[in-house]
């Protein structure tokens, strides 16, 4: 079986798990939840266009890389959101809000897409290396993050789940991370000249994905037996 | 010498704090009222003294201590007005408030010594001896007598019952036979003062009566915030027990983040002013558990409640 199906597969079970997650759970886990989901809309998209004919459009290629960027500043934000909560253990905000709040930032994404002209190429790989930057870059903060909340949480019920997240962000980080290195050095074409690197990058990408996919919906499902 | 025999009753165990005291000085002293009154405390005791409408003396004991005059004056007002004291009027004759007022000024020679333990009739020959003037207060339980000494003979005899100075003795000689029965032996001038000053003519018993109003506010405003201050103490302390029992539950069932969520909670529960009580626990209990769900699952968060509001419950 292909990269790309066992992917999609392991994405798919994560996303659900996590946006179910998110429905019945307290506040502060909307943000979180519904970022872990969105990667499965942003990110699996472009992966399943091969099984899903006629989704080549550049719009929805453009569209996919812009809510992937959206999960992973919904996900830093629950992060941040969480931190502050162990620090002040003050909580507020609503969860409809940040439905809603989403959804207008995504609506927002999609209007200024179509009122610019149709994505091309370049277009589309300059926003993907925007996309992949702000994984790599955010998901480092958030190892940092996580690991705060953890000492904060340490030896309540809960805080393996933190340990949890943070091999999330790790696997995120090789995954995104090793393709932000193919697109920044343009492996792809340089492939024949640097095969190792190529391969490399290419086998942690697929790696990172799938562990970092098995890691949030084991994480998601964990959390759920914990805190319900 | 506080202890006097009881005369003839005019009133007894009356509430002195119900009394207007310089008035009523003043009511005896136009009556032109002869006996004394008696203000009996298990603190300690005092006597005013009158004959004839003048208040010749005035004292009050408290333990080994005695005060005088307006001194002791204001004290009765003072314990009276707390209510701690009832007060007793006797009367007596003339000549006997006048050989008492003697033996008041007097000091004592021995002081509540048991009778049993002394030689009595010995004493008797010893005073009879040395020409003793002056007094033997005998008294057992309630019962008093005083037995007059002059020149070292027994002049005569005050019981109990009795506004005179009378001749038998056995009345005084049957109280030194009972049970616990002690005397005092007090020394006296051979012959009472002529005429006392009346001491109403002397002291403001309405001034006394306002210092002693003014002492008796102090006093009591002191005692209140002493008792509000225990009462506060005492909160607090039951305050810092719930407080580490929550804590304490909070840390077994949420680990750390327990205790910092239990001490946040229960200052929101107890708000501005607020007693720790059962409202507080459970206001507590709905505040823990919103916020413990994002640390614990319903499971550990209800038997976390369970135990907070059993333990809480015993503890107030």
């Amino acid at each position: 079986m292909e990269w790309k199906v066992i992917q999609l597969i392991l994405w798919l079970i994560a996303g659900i798990v996590s946006f179910y997650f998110s429905l019945g759970n307290a506040r502060v886990w909307t943000s979180i939840a519904l970022g872990f989901f969105l990667i499965l809309i942003g990110e699996f998209i472009p992966q399943a266009i091969p099984f899903l004919p006629g989704i080549e459009v550049p719009y929805i290629m453009a569209m996919s890389m812009v809510v992937g960027t959206i999960a992973i500043l919904l996900l830093s934000h629950g992060f941040q959101e969480y931190y502050v909560f162990s620090r002040t253990l003050e909580l507020e905000g609503r969860r409809r809000n940040v439905y809603f709040v989403t959804a207008a930032v995504i609506a927002a994404s999609l209007v200024f897409l179509l009122i610019n002209p149709t994505p091309t190429e370049r277009t589309l790989e300059i926003i993907r290396v925007v996309e992949n930057a702000n994984w790599v870059f955010l998901s480092l903060i958030n190892i940092d993050l996580i690991r705060k909340i953890y000492l904060n949480v340490q030896d309540s019920p809960i805080s393996k789940g933190f340990l949890a997240f943070l091999a999330v962000f790790f696997f995120i980080v090789l995954w995104k991370g090793s393709e932000l290195y193919i697109q920044v050095y343009a492996l792809q074409e340089l492939a024949m000249e640097y095969p190792f690197r190529y391969h490399f990058s290419l086998l942690v990408h697929n790696v990172g994905s799938v562990l970092a996919s098995i890691t949030v919906g084991a994480t998601f499902i964990y959390l759920a037996r914990v805190l319900r | 010498m506080i202890f006097l025999p009881k005369g003839i009753s005019v009133k007894e165990n009356i509430n002195p704090a119900r009394v207007n005291l310089p008035e009523s000085l003043k009511k005896l002293q136009k009556a032109g009222f002869s006996g004394y009154l008696r203000f009996a405390s298990s603190a300690g005791n005092g006597v005013v003294l009158f004959d004839a409408g003048r208040m010749v003396s005035v004292l009050r004991q408290e333990g080994a201590g005695v005060k005088r005059g307006a001194e002791a004056l204001t004290d009765l007002f003072e314990f009276s007005m707390e209510g701690r004291m009832a007060l007793h009027i006797y009367r007596l004759s003339s000549p006997l408030v006048a050989r008492i007022n003697g033996l008041l000024q007097a000091p004592a020679r021995y002081r509540d010594q048991e009778v049993k333990l002394i030689d009595f009739r010995g004493l008797l020959t010893k005073l009879k001896s040395e020409s003793f003037s002056g007094g033997i207060l005998v008294y057992a339980d309630e019962r008093v007598a005083l037995i007059f000494y002059e020149k070292g003979e027994p002049l005569g005899f005050f019981n109990d019952g009795s506004g005179e100075i009378e001749t038998t003795a056995d009345l005084s000689m049957s109280v030194a036979r009972l049970p616990g029965a002690r005397i005092t032996l007090l020394n006296a001038p051979a012959q009472p003062e002529a005429a006392p000053s009346d001491l109403l003519e002397t002291v403001d018993p309405g001034a006394l009566w306002l210092e002693a109003r003014s002492r008796v506010a102090r006093r009591m405003k002191a005692r209140q915030s002493e008792i509000e201050r225990k009462k506060a103490l005492q909160e607090e302390e039951i305050r810092q027990k719930v407080l580490a029992f929550l804590k304490d539950v909070a840390s077994r069932h949420l680990g750390k983040m327990g205790v910092a969520l239990a001490e946040k909670e229960f200052e929101k529960a107890l708000g501005e002013g607020r007693k720790v009580s059962a409202e507080v626990v459970e206001e507590f209990c709905r505040g823990i558990a919103r916020t413990a769900k994002l640390v614990a699952g319903p499971s550990t968060v209800n038997a976390m409640l369970l135990e907070i509001r059993s333990g809480a419950a015993k503890l107030l």
